[in-house]
């Protein structure tokens, strides 16, 4: 019991202490630090943005090529369903 | 509430929270730039069913945390790359005390209850923060820990026992 009671009032001067701890002020330049960080997480990275730039473009050039070679074997094989003419006449 | 208004009235709130954390003014000033950097980026989706206090101390108290775990991560992966240490129980140690609120002639105690504090849970470190050190109420602390006032109470009763054990007070 008074083992637990010295226990007790210890622990009352351990959260005295801790209830003692003052309110510290943050340095002055806090503030522009914090809005130079916030402007540079809103302010997308050069990298990132030529990144998406290479992106775009080789999506585009697939794209584009893709698109060409289709309509090049879309011209063979109708090229293929026509008949060509035969002008040999067979009984010349 | 423009964010100037909102960094205006809570800034001290945070950085004093974040110190509790850190216990250094570097790290603490650290954790209130992210703090605000991601209030600006979610305030537009805050809704009001919670007070504007309220949601900013939970935010404090997560980038706090998010940031001891990244320290400690990096701490580890140093240790156990060159010691092949890998312990579970590696806990934050701040690179150097340095609490501006604490008074100088008590810093050796202070940081003596504040190296056992680093010791507990998180959840038990945020009850004795907000219980103790910031002076919140009972109710208020459990809205903020989104906790039942009795679970709060058995937890802040189980960080009471095991901050008892680790400053080697029960005999």
């Amino acid at each position: 019991m008074i083992m637990k009671n010295s226990s007790n009032s210890t622990m009352e001067h351990v959260f005295n202490l801790l209830a003692n701890i003052q309110t510290a002020e943050p340095s002055r330049n806090l503030h522009s630090k914090t809005l130079k960080k916030l402007q540079r997480q809103t302010t997308i990275p050069l990298f990132w943005v030529s990144v998406a730039a290479c992106l775009l473009i080789a999506f585009i050039s697939t794209e584009f090529y893709i698109a060409t070679f289709k309509n090049n074997t879309t011209k063979e094989d109708i090229s293929m369903l026509i008949t060509k003419t035969n002008n040999i006449l067979y009984h010349e | 509430m423009t964010f100037d208004e909102i960094y205006t009235k809570y800034h001290k709130m945070v950085y004093n929270l974040a110190l509790q954390y850190v216990q250094n003014i570097e790290d603490a000033e650290e954790i209130t730039q992210d703090v605000f950097v991601k209030l600006a980026d979610k305030l537009s989706s805050f809704k009001e069913r919670a007070s504007l206090k309220t949601w900013i101390y939970r935010i404090a108290i997560n980038q706090s945390l998010d940031f001891i775990k990244a320290r400690n991560s990096k701490k580890r992966a140093f240790f156990s790359s060159v010691f092949s240490l890998n312990d579970p129980a590696f806990k934050f140690e701040p690179a150097n005390f340095n609490h501006p609120g604490v008074v100088l002639e008590q810093k050796e105690a202070y940081k003596k209850l504040f190296t056992a504090i680093n010791q507990l849970s998180d959840t038990q470190k945020t009850v004795l923060i907000l219980l103790k050190i910031e002076g919140k109420s009972q109710a208020e602390t459990a809205d903020i820990m989104g906790l039942k006032t009795k679970a709060l109470e058995s937890l802040f009763q189980r960080a009471k026992k095991n901050l008892e054990i680790l400053l080697n007070i029960k005999g």
